[in-house]
Protein backbone atom coordinates (compact mmCIF):
# COMPACT_ATOMS: atom_id res chain seq x y z
CA UNK A 1 0.00 0.00 0.00
CA UNK A 2 2.99 2.11 1.10
CA UNK A 3 4.46 1.66 -2.46
CA UNK A 4 0.58 1.82 -4.19
CA UNK A 5 1.09 5.53 -3.02
CA UNK A 6 4.18 6.58 -4.55
CA UNK A 7 4.03 5.17 -7.69
CA UNK A 8 0.30 5.93 -8.57
CA UNK A 9 2.14 9.44 -7.81
CA UNK A 10 4.74 8.57 -10.41
CA UNK A 11 2.48 7.40 -12.62
CA UNK A 12 0.37 10.14 -12.93
CA UNK A 13 3.34 12.40 -13.91
CA UNK A 14 4.17 9.74 -16.39
CA UNK A 15 0.98 10.47 -17.81
CA UNK A 16 1.15 14.58 -17.47
CA UNK A 17 4.62 14.10 -19.08
CA UNK A 18 2.39 12.45 -21.99
CA UNK A 19 0.42 14.73 -22.46
CA UNK A 20 2.40 17.73 -22.35
CA UNK A 21 4.51 15.57 -25.30
CA UNK A 22 1.63 16.17 -27.25
CA UNK A 23 0.97 19.21 -26.84
CA UNK A 24 4.25 20.11 -27.97
CA UNK A 25 4.89 17.19 -30.70
CA UNK A 26 1.52 16.55 -32.07
CA UNK A 27 -0.14 19.50 -31.63
CA UNK A 28 -2.79 19.25 -34.98
CA UNK A 29 -5.74 19.46 -33.17
CA UNK A 30 -6.33 15.64 -33.51
CA UNK A 31 -5.19 14.82 -30.48
CA UNK A 32 -7.05 17.72 -28.54
CA UNK A 33 -9.40 14.92 -27.22
CA UNK A 34 -6.73 12.40 -26.43
CA UNK A 35 -4.99 15.31 -24.14
CA UNK A 36 -8.03 15.60 -22.06
CA UNK A 37 -8.76 12.22 -21.83
CA UNK A 38 -4.96 11.86 -20.52
CA UNK A 39 -5.15 14.65 -18.07
CA UNK A 40 -8.82 13.55 -16.78
CA UNK A 41 -6.88 10.43 -15.95
CA UNK A 42 -3.78 11.81 -14.50
CA UNK A 43 -5.96 13.56 -11.86
CA UNK A 44 -7.95 10.97 -10.95
CA UNK A 45 -4.55 9.01 -10.56
CA UNK A 46 -3.00 11.72 -8.86
CA UNK A 47 -6.06 12.14 -6.90
CA UNK A 48 -5.99 8.51 -5.81
CA UNK A 49 -2.79 9.07 -4.66
CA UNK A 50 -2.87 11.85 -2.85
CA UNK A 51 -5.49 10.09 -0.73
CA UNK A 52 -3.75 7.24 0.13
CA UNK A 53 -1.27 9.27 0.94
CA UNK A 54 -3.68 11.33 3.11
CA UNK A 55 -5.02 7.41 4.94
CA UNK A 56 -1.39 6.30 5.28
CA UNK A 57 0.12 9.00 7.09
CA UNK A 58 -2.80 10.64 9.03
CA UNK A 59 -2.57 13.91 7.66
CA UNK A 60 -1.88 16.47 4.02
CA UNK A 61 1.61 15.59 3.15
CA UNK A 62 2.91 19.14 4.32
CA UNK A 63 5.18 19.29 7.05
CA UNK A 64 8.11 18.25 5.29
CA UNK A 65 8.44 20.97 2.20
CA UNK A 66 9.28 18.27 -0.37
CA UNK A 67 6.03 17.20 0.53
CA UNK A 68 3.44 19.27 -0.12
CA UNK A 69 4.15 18.89 -3.97
CA UNK A 70 1.76 16.30 -4.03
CA UNK A 71 -1.41 18.51 -2.99
CA UNK A 72 -0.25 21.50 -5.22
CA UNK A 73 0.80 19.59 -8.02
CA UNK A 74 -3.04 18.10 -7.84
CA UNK A 75 -4.35 21.60 -7.28
CA UNK A 76 -2.34 22.97 -10.37
CA UNK A 77 -3.20 19.94 -12.56
CA UNK A 78 -6.99 20.81 -12.27
CA UNK A 79 -5.87 24.08 -13.49
CA UNK A 80 -4.27 22.85 -16.12
CA UNK A 81 -7.53 20.58 -17.26
CA UNK A 82 -9.08 24.07 -17.04
CA UNK A 83 -6.65 25.74 -19.51
CA UNK A 84 -7.02 23.19 -21.53
CA UNK A 85 -10.81 22.72 -21.96
CA UNK A 86 -12.07 25.38 -20.85
CA UNK A 87 -10.25 28.56 -21.93
CA UNK A 88 -8.55 26.57 -24.77
CA UNK A 89 -5.62 28.48 -24.64
CA UNK A 90 -2.15 26.02 -25.59
CA UNK A 91 0.35 27.93 -25.01
CA UNK A 92 -0.85 28.64 -21.53
CA UNK A 93 -1.26 24.62 -20.84
CA UNK A 94 1.92 23.99 -21.66
CA UNK A 95 3.00 26.26 -19.52
CA UNK A 96 1.31 25.27 -16.79
CA UNK A 97 2.01 21.41 -17.61
CA UNK A 98 5.74 22.21 -17.59
CA UNK A 99 5.25 23.77 -13.82
CA UNK A 100 3.73 20.70 -13.05
CA UNK A 101 6.48 18.33 -13.78
CA UNK A 102 8.90 20.72 -12.44
CA UNK A 103 7.28 20.84 -8.89
CA UNK A 104 7.42 17.18 -9.42
CA UNK A 105 11.11 17.45 -10.13
CA UNK A 106 11.81 20.33 -7.04
CA UNK A 107 10.18 17.72 -4.79
CA UNK A 108 11.71 14.57 -5.76
CA UNK A 109 12.43 12.48 -4.12
CA UNK A 110 8.84 11.99 -2.47
CA UNK A 111 9.24 9.63 0.90
CA UNK A 112 7.18 6.84 1.30
CA UNK A 113 4.05 7.69 3.65
CA UNK A 114 5.99 5.83 6.58
CA UNK A 115 8.83 7.89 5.73
CA UNK A 116 6.77 11.16 6.74
CA UNK A 117 7.50 12.32 10.61
CA UNK A 118 4.40 11.66 11.91
CA UNK A 119 2.96 14.81 14.10
CA UNK A 120 -0.13 14.00 15.45
CA UNK A 121 -1.16 17.26 16.32
CA UNK A 122 -2.30 17.61 12.24
CA UNK A 123 -4.40 14.74 11.90
CA UNK A 124 -7.43 17.14 13.65
CA UNK A 125 -10.14 18.80 10.83
CA UNK A 126 -8.73 22.09 11.38
CA UNK A 127 -5.16 21.16 10.33
CA UNK A 128 -6.62 19.52 7.40
CA UNK A 129 -8.68 22.40 6.49
CA UNK A 130 -6.38 25.19 6.41
CA UNK A 131 -3.74 23.05 5.26
CA UNK A 132 -5.57 22.04 1.92
CA UNK A 133 -6.47 25.99 1.96
CA UNK A 134 -2.75 26.97 1.84
CA UNK A 135 -2.17 24.00 -0.68
CA UNK A 136 -4.87 26.17 -2.91
CA UNK A 137 -3.29 29.69 -2.23
CA UNK A 138 0.54 27.94 -3.64
CA UNK A 139 -1.19 26.17 -6.71
CA UNK A 140 -2.78 29.81 -7.37
CA UNK A 141 0.52 31.20 -7.25
CA UNK A 142 1.81 28.63 -9.22
CA UNK A 143 -0.85 29.55 -12.32
CA UNK A 144 -0.20 32.91 -11.41
CA UNK A 145 3.62 32.18 -12.24
CA UNK A 146 2.55 30.42 -15.51
CA UNK A 147 0.08 33.28 -16.42
CA UNK A 148 3.26 35.44 -15.97
CA UNK A 149 5.69 33.08 -18.24
CA UNK A 150 2.75 32.98 -20.76
CA UNK A 151 2.58 37.19 -20.72
CA UNK A 152 6.46 37.31 -21.51
CA UNK A 153 5.85 34.39 -24.83
CA UNK A 154 3.19 36.84 -25.91
CA UNK A 155 3.70 40.40 -25.06
CA UNK A 156 5.15 40.80 -28.68
CA UNK A 157 2.84 38.58 -30.85
CA UNK A 158 -0.82 38.67 -29.28
CA UNK A 159 -1.87 41.77 -27.86
CA UNK A 160 -4.95 41.30 -26.74
CA UNK A 161 -4.01 38.03 -25.52
CA UNK A 162 -1.40 39.60 -23.44
CA UNK A 163 -3.56 41.93 -22.05
CA UNK A 164 -6.47 39.16 -20.83
CA UNK A 165 -3.01 37.64 -19.16
CA UNK A 166 -2.27 41.17 -17.46
CA UNK A 167 -6.15 40.83 -16.28
CA UNK A 168 -5.67 37.24 -15.14
CA UNK A 169 -2.84 37.84 -13.51
CA UNK A 170 -4.31 40.40 -11.21
CA UNK A 171 -7.29 38.11 -10.31
CA UNK A 172 -5.46 35.06 -9.74
CA UNK A 173 -2.95 36.76 -7.73
CA UNK A 174 -5.77 37.90 -5.67
CA UNK A 175 -7.43 35.22 -5.03
CA UNK A 176 -4.29 33.65 -4.14
CA UNK A 177 -3.62 36.30 -1.23
CA UNK A 178 -7.30 36.12 -0.09
CA UNK A 179 -6.98 31.81 0.34
CA UNK A 180 -3.40 32.65 1.75
CA UNK A 181 -4.89 35.01 4.26
CA UNK A 182 -7.47 32.41 5.35
CA UNK A 183 -4.95 29.82 5.99
CA UNK A 184 -2.43 31.96 7.73
CA UNK A 185 -4.99 33.40 9.92
CA UNK A 186 -7.14 29.93 10.84
CA UNK A 187 -3.08 28.54 11.29
CA UNK A 188 -2.90 31.25 13.93
CA UNK A 189 -5.94 30.82 15.83
CA UNK A 190 -5.12 26.73 16.01
CA UNK A 191 -1.89 27.57 16.65
CA UNK A 192 -2.93 30.12 19.86
CA UNK A 193 -5.15 27.12 20.93
CA UNK A 194 -2.74 23.88 20.53
CA UNK A 195 0.87 25.45 21.23
CA UNK A 196 -0.16 28.62 23.22
CA UNK A 197 1.70 30.85 20.85
CA UNK A 198 0.59 31.90 16.96
CA UNK A 199 4.08 33.15 16.15
CA UNK A 200 7.20 31.33 16.42
CA UNK A 201 10.54 32.89 15.31
CA UNK A 202 10.96 29.88 12.76
CA UNK A 203 11.66 30.16 9.03
CA UNK A 204 8.17 29.07 7.62
CA UNK A 205 6.69 31.95 9.95
CA UNK A 206 8.93 34.62 8.48
CA UNK A 207 8.76 33.07 5.05
CA UNK A 208 4.99 33.39 5.62
CA UNK A 209 5.07 36.84 6.43
CA UNK A 210 7.55 37.41 3.24
CA UNK A 211 4.68 35.51 0.86
CA UNK A 212 1.83 37.90 2.02
CA UNK A 213 3.98 41.21 2.21
CA UNK A 214 4.88 40.04 -1.27
CA UNK A 215 1.62 39.45 -2.89
CA UNK A 216 0.21 42.35 -0.86
CA UNK A 217 2.25 44.75 -3.10
CA UNK A 218 1.38 42.43 -6.36
CA UNK A 219 -2.15 43.31 -6.01
CA UNK A 220 -1.89 46.61 -5.25
CA UNK A 221 0.34 47.33 -8.51
CA UNK A 222 -3.09 47.70 -10.80
CA UNK A 223 -3.78 51.12 -8.66
CA UNK A 224 -0.66 52.43 -9.33
CA UNK A 225 0.11 54.64 -12.32
CA UNK A 226 3.52 55.44 -14.10
CA UNK A 227 4.39 51.78 -13.63
CA UNK A 228 5.70 49.67 -16.73
CA UNK A 229 3.39 46.64 -17.40
CA UNK A 230 6.18 44.05 -16.95
CA UNK A 231 6.24 44.41 -13.30
CA UNK A 232 3.03 42.33 -12.58
CA UNK A 233 4.41 39.57 -14.83
CA UNK A 234 7.69 39.74 -13.14
CA UNK A 235 6.75 39.89 -10.04
CA UNK A 236 4.19 36.61 -10.70
CA UNK A 237 7.40 35.31 -11.42
CA UNK A 238 9.57 36.49 -8.82
CA UNK A 239 6.99 35.57 -6.20
CA UNK A 240 6.87 31.69 -7.14
CA UNK A 241 10.12 31.39 -7.98
CA UNK A 242 11.35 32.73 -4.26
CA UNK A 243 8.44 29.98 -2.85
CA UNK A 244 9.96 27.20 -4.94
CA UNK A 245 13.62 28.19 -4.45
CA UNK A 246 12.96 28.59 -0.42
CA UNK A 247 11.04 25.19 -0.58
CA UNK A 248 14.46 22.97 -2.13
CA UNK A 249 17.54 24.88 -2.41
CA UNK A 250 18.56 23.77 1.46
CA UNK A 251 17.55 20.29 0.83
CA UNK A 252 19.61 20.24 -2.70
CA UNK A 253 22.26 22.53 -1.84
CA UNK A 254 22.81 19.75 1.65
CA UNK A 255 22.81 16.81 -0.67
CA UNK A 256 25.21 18.97 -2.92
CA UNK A 257 27.68 19.79 -0.47
CA UNK A 258 27.32 16.31 1.44
CA UNK A 259 28.29 14.83 -2.09
CA UNK A 260 31.15 17.10 -2.83
CA UNK A 261 32.23 16.11 0.85
CA UNK A 262 32.27 11.94 0.27
CA UNK A 263 33.88 12.54 -3.47
CA UNK A 264 36.51 14.56 -1.24
CA UNK A 265 37.03 12.84 2.22
CA UNK B 1 -6.45 75.78 4.09
CA UNK B 2 -4.68 74.28 7.43
CA UNK B 3 -6.62 71.22 7.01
CA UNK B 4 -7.03 70.38 3.51
CA UNK B 5 -2.87 70.72 3.52
CA UNK B 6 -2.64 68.30 6.64
CA UNK B 7 -5.02 65.97 4.88
CA UNK B 8 -2.80 65.83 1.69
CA UNK B 9 0.33 64.84 4.18
CA UNK B 10 -2.07 62.49 5.41
CA UNK B 11 -2.71 61.41 1.49
CA UNK B 12 0.71 61.29 0.43
CA UNK B 13 1.75 59.05 3.91
CA UNK B 14 -1.04 56.02 3.03
CA UNK B 15 -0.58 56.70 -0.66
CA UNK B 16 -0.41 52.77 -2.87
CA UNK B 17 3.25 53.34 -4.22
CA UNK B 18 4.57 54.35 -0.85
CA UNK B 19 2.64 51.10 0.68
CA UNK B 20 4.31 49.09 -2.41
CA UNK B 21 7.93 49.58 -1.99
CA UNK B 22 7.48 49.65 2.04
CA UNK B 23 6.27 46.03 1.47
CA UNK B 24 8.90 45.23 -0.84
CA UNK B 25 11.68 46.24 1.19
CA UNK B 26 9.76 44.22 4.25
CA UNK B 27 9.07 41.10 2.15
CA UNK B 28 13.13 41.68 1.44
CA UNK B 29 14.49 41.63 5.13
CA UNK B 30 12.33 38.49 5.90
CA UNK B 31 13.41 36.69 3.00
CA UNK B 32 16.93 37.56 4.28
CA UNK B 33 16.24 36.76 7.43
CA UNK B 34 14.98 33.04 6.38
CA UNK B 35 18.45 32.63 3.90
CA UNK B 36 20.68 33.64 7.14
CA UNK B 37 18.57 31.12 9.44
CA UNK B 38 18.24 28.33 6.92
CA UNK B 39 22.38 28.47 6.11
CA UNK B 40 22.82 28.50 10.20
CA UNK B 41 24.65 31.94 10.58
CA UNK B 42 23.16 32.69 14.30
CA UNK B 43 21.92 29.85 15.56
CA UNK B 44 20.63 31.53 18.93
CA UNK B 45 17.81 33.30 16.71
CA UNK B 46 15.69 30.06 17.99
CA UNK B 47 15.83 31.78 21.52
CA UNK B 48 13.65 34.02 20.65
CA UNK B 49 11.08 31.71 21.11
CA UNK B 50 11.95 31.47 24.73
CA UNK B 51 11.47 34.98 25.78
CA UNK B 52 8.48 37.74 25.17
CA UNK B 53 10.33 39.71 22.53
CA UNK B 54 11.36 42.87 24.80
CA UNK B 55 12.90 40.57 27.62
CA UNK B 56 15.13 38.69 25.32
CA UNK B 57 16.64 42.30 23.66
CA UNK B 58 17.26 43.75 27.30
CA UNK B 59 19.05 40.40 28.19
CA UNK B 60 20.67 39.21 24.84
CA UNK B 61 20.21 41.88 22.81
CA UNK B 62 24.04 42.69 22.98
CA UNK B 63 25.75 39.59 22.85
CA UNK B 64 23.91 38.82 19.34
CA UNK B 65 24.32 42.34 17.49
CA UNK B 66 23.29 40.45 14.26
CA UNK B 67 20.15 39.33 14.98
CA UNK B 68 19.24 42.46 17.70
CA UNK B 69 19.88 45.03 14.40
CA UNK B 70 17.54 42.63 12.19
CA UNK B 71 14.85 43.07 14.59
CA UNK B 72 15.53 46.32 14.86
CA UNK B 73 15.24 46.99 11.14
CA UNK B 74 12.07 45.91 10.98
CA UNK B 75 10.38 47.24 13.71
CA UNK B 76 11.66 50.34 12.05
CA UNK B 77 9.86 49.18 8.51
CA UNK B 78 6.71 47.72 10.88
CA UNK B 79 6.12 51.23 12.34
CA UNK B 80 6.49 52.94 8.73
CA UNK B 81 4.06 50.51 7.55
CA UNK B 82 1.47 50.97 10.60
CA UNK B 83 2.05 54.85 9.84
CA UNK B 84 1.16 54.42 5.98
CA UNK B 85 -1.65 51.84 7.11
CA UNK B 86 -2.84 54.15 9.88
CA UNK B 87 -3.03 57.26 7.25
CA UNK B 88 -4.79 54.92 4.77
CA UNK B 89 -7.60 54.08 7.05
CA UNK B 90 -8.23 58.52 7.87
CA UNK B 91 -8.44 59.16 4.09
CA UNK B 92 -10.86 55.95 3.16
CA UNK B 93 -12.92 56.72 6.56
CA UNK B 94 -13.11 60.24 5.13
CA UNK B 95 -13.55 59.04 1.59
CA UNK B 96 -16.75 56.81 2.75
CA UNK B 97 -18.04 59.69 4.78
CA UNK B 98 -18.20 61.36 1.40
CA UNK B 99 -19.24 58.43 -0.29
CA UNK B 100 -22.63 57.95 1.84
CA UNK B 101 -26.12 59.16 -0.08
CA UNK B 102 -23.42 60.21 -3.19
CA UNK B 103 -23.15 56.80 -4.56
CA UNK B 104 -24.36 53.21 -5.25
CA UNK B 105 -24.42 50.74 -2.33
CA UNK B 106 -22.67 48.07 -4.13
CA UNK B 107 -19.47 50.83 -4.92
CA UNK B 108 -20.35 51.92 -1.27
CA UNK B 109 -19.90 48.62 -0.14
CA UNK B 110 -16.92 47.87 -2.17
CA UNK B 111 -14.82 50.72 -0.92
CA UNK B 112 -16.33 50.31 2.87
CA UNK B 113 -14.32 46.52 2.54
CA UNK B 114 -11.33 48.29 1.48
CA UNK B 115 -11.49 50.19 4.74
CA UNK B 116 -12.09 47.13 6.47
CA UNK B 117 -9.38 45.05 5.32
CA UNK B 118 -7.10 48.13 6.00
CA UNK B 119 -8.38 48.10 9.23
CA UNK B 120 -7.69 44.75 10.11
CA UNK B 121 -4.27 45.50 9.04
CA UNK B 122 -3.82 48.20 11.33
CA UNK B 123 -5.37 46.01 14.28
CA UNK B 124 -2.90 43.06 13.79
CA UNK B 125 0.54 45.35 13.94
CA UNK B 126 -1.12 46.56 17.04
CA UNK B 127 -2.05 42.84 18.71
CA UNK B 128 1.53 41.96 17.50
CA UNK B 129 3.16 44.82 19.10
CA UNK B 130 1.72 44.23 22.53
CA UNK B 131 2.19 40.67 23.00
CA UNK B 132 6.21 40.94 21.26
CA UNK B 133 6.37 44.13 24.59
CA UNK B 134 4.22 43.15 27.78
CA UNK B 135 3.56 39.65 29.35
CA UNK B 136 6.13 36.92 30.60
CA UNK B 137 7.04 34.34 28.86
CA UNK B 138 9.21 31.18 31.35
CA UNK B 139 12.37 30.26 29.44
CA UNK B 140 13.61 27.54 31.67
CA UNK B 141 10.91 26.18 34.27
CA UNK B 142 8.81 23.12 32.79
CA UNK B 143 5.25 22.96 34.64
CA UNK B 144 5.23 19.65 36.35
CA UNK B 145 1.94 17.91 38.76
CA UNK B 146 2.96 18.73 42.26
CA UNK B 147 6.03 21.47 41.37
CA UNK B 148 5.65 25.31 41.71
CA UNK B 149 6.13 27.72 38.85
CA UNK B 150 5.91 31.79 39.27
CA UNK B 151 6.40 34.86 37.55
CA UNK B 152 8.13 38.24 37.91
CA UNK B 153 5.07 40.23 37.53
CA UNK B 154 2.63 38.58 40.21
CA UNK B 155 4.80 37.49 44.41
CA UNK B 156 2.41 34.66 44.81
CA UNK B 157 3.85 31.03 43.86
CA UNK B 158 1.60 28.53 41.92
CA UNK B 159 0.94 25.23 42.33
CA UNK B 160 0.58 22.39 39.53
CA UNK B 161 -2.13 20.68 41.40
CA UNK B 162 -2.95 18.61 37.74
CA UNK B 163 -1.61 18.05 34.90
CA UNK B 164 -3.36 15.42 32.45
CA UNK B 165 -2.11 15.07 28.89
CA UNK B 166 -5.29 14.76 26.76
CA UNK B 167 -7.24 11.21 27.37
CA UNK B 168 -6.87 10.59 23.96
CA UNK B 169 -3.20 9.20 23.50
CA UNK B 170 -3.00 8.94 19.84
CA UNK B 171 -3.50 12.86 19.68
CA UNK B 172 0.31 12.94 20.70
CA UNK B 173 2.10 14.82 23.39
CA UNK B 174 2.06 18.59 22.04
CA UNK B 175 -1.68 18.23 21.63
CA UNK B 176 -3.31 20.71 24.50
CA UNK B 177 -3.58 19.50 28.00
CA UNK B 178 -5.53 19.99 30.77
CA UNK B 179 -3.94 21.98 33.23
CA UNK B 180 -5.06 23.13 36.99
CA UNK B 181 -2.68 25.96 38.83
CA UNK B 182 -3.36 26.56 42.48
CA UNK B 183 -2.75 29.98 43.81
CA UNK B 184 -0.70 28.96 46.99
CA UNK B 185 -1.70 32.21 49.34
CA UNK B 186 -4.97 32.51 48.43
CA UNK B 187 -6.35 29.06 47.31
CA UNK B 188 -8.16 29.65 44.70
CA UNK B 189 -7.45 27.61 41.62
CA UNK B 190 -7.73 27.40 37.78
CA UNK B 191 -7.56 26.43 35.02
CA UNK B 192 -4.92 26.78 32.52
CA UNK B 193 -5.22 28.61 30.16
CA UNK B 194 -7.52 31.30 32.01
CA UNK B 195 -7.34 34.48 33.83
CA UNK B 196 -6.52 34.64 37.65
CA UNK B 197 -6.19 38.09 39.31
CA UNK B 198 -5.90 40.15 36.10
CA UNK B 199 -3.04 37.97 33.95
CA UNK B 200 -4.16 35.18 31.76
CA UNK B 201 -2.30 32.32 31.66
CA UNK B 202 -1.15 30.09 29.14
CA UNK B 203 1.06 27.26 27.99
CA UNK B 204 3.69 26.63 25.43
CA UNK B 205 5.42 23.74 24.00
CA UNK B 206 8.94 23.62 23.66
CA UNK B 207 11.77 21.24 23.38
CA UNK B 208 13.39 20.71 26.68
CA UNK B 209 17.14 18.41 27.22
CA UNK B 210 16.23 15.18 29.81
CA UNK B 211 19.07 12.80 30.67
CA UNK B 212 18.14 9.01 30.20
CA UNK B 213 20.45 6.60 31.99
CA UNK B 214 21.01 3.46 30.21
CA UNK B 215 20.09 0.51 32.59
CA UNK B 216 22.17 -1.49 30.96
CA UNK B 217 25.63 0.26 30.54
CA UNK B 218 24.72 3.04 32.94
CA UNK B 219 26.01 5.13 30.26
CA UNK B 220 23.39 8.74 30.64
CA UNK B 221 22.73 10.29 27.61
CA UNK B 222 20.74 13.29 26.59
CA UNK B 223 17.36 13.37 24.91
CA UNK B 224 14.81 16.14 23.16
CA UNK B 225 11.49 15.73 24.47
CA UNK B 226 8.73 18.24 25.03
CA UNK B 227 7.84 20.24 28.06
CA UNK B 228 5.39 22.81 28.66
CA UNK B 229 5.96 26.27 30.07
CA UNK B 230 3.97 28.91 31.09
CA UNK B 231 3.51 32.39 29.38
CA UNK B 232 1.70 35.18 30.92
CA UNK B 233 -0.41 38.07 29.70
CA UNK B 234 -2.17 41.05 31.04
CA UNK B 235 -4.08 40.18 27.40
CA UNK B 236 -5.34 36.89 25.70
CA UNK B 237 -4.50 37.88 22.13
CA UNK B 238 -7.09 35.10 20.97
CA UNK B 239 -10.17 37.29 21.06
CA UNK B 240 -8.46 40.43 19.54
CA UNK B 241 -6.81 37.69 16.80
CA UNK B 242 -10.07 36.36 16.39
CA UNK B 243 -11.33 39.53 15.75
CA UNK B 244 -8.75 40.89 13.14
CA UNK B 245 -8.88 38.10 11.41
CA UNK B 246 -12.99 37.90 10.45
CA UNK B 247 -12.56 41.76 9.86
CA UNK B 248 -9.89 40.62 7.19
CA UNK B 249 -11.30 37.65 5.63
CA UNK B 250 -14.71 39.38 5.51
CA UNK B 251 -13.07 42.69 3.81
CA UNK B 252 -11.51 40.32 1.24
CA UNK B 253 -14.44 38.41 0.54
CA UNK B 254 -17.13 40.79 0.41
CA UNK B 255 -14.82 43.05 -1.56
CA UNK B 256 -14.45 40.27 -4.70
CA UNK B 257 -18.11 39.89 -4.37
CA UNK B 258 -18.67 43.28 -4.84
CA UNK B 259 -15.93 43.96 -7.26
CA UNK B 260 -17.41 41.08 -9.51
CA UNK B 261 -21.03 42.20 -9.37
CA UNK B 262 -19.76 45.65 -10.08
CA UNK B 263 -18.15 44.05 -13.18
CA UNK B 264 -21.19 42.45 -14.22
CA UNK B 265 -23.38 45.79 -14.07
CA UNK B 266 -20.90 47.45 -16.33
CA UNK B 267 -21.17 44.44 -18.53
Amino acid sequence: MEYFAKYTYFFAMMLYASALFLMFFKDNGKTDKLIKQLLITAIAVHGVSLFSYIILSGYVPLHKRRQYMIPTTFGLSIILLFTWTKYKNRLLSKIVSFTVLFMFFCGFPVPLPSEMPSISCLTGIEPFLWHNIYNMAVALFAYCFCLSIAWFFSQNKNEAEAKSFIKRIHNVSLWGFVLFTFSQAAGSVWAIAEFGDYWQWKPIHLMSVAIWMFYAAMIHVKYMSGFSKKVLPLMGTIGFACIVWWGIYFDYSKNIIGFIKGVFA
Amino acid sequence: MGNSKIFKIIEKTGSVKFFFWLSIIISLHFYIAVIALKAGIDPKFKTLNNYVLIDWIKNYGADHICITTWIFIAFVFVSILFVNMFARVIVELNNLLNLYSKSNKVFFIKKASVFVIHFSVVLFVVIHFTSSVSGYKSPGAVIKEGGFVSHPKYSNKLKCIELKKTADASAGPRSAPKIVLKDELTNHAFAVPGWNNGFYYRVYADFVPKIIKNSKTGKERTVKTIGLKLIVSELNVLIPLLFASFLCLTGLFTHILMKNRLIAGEK
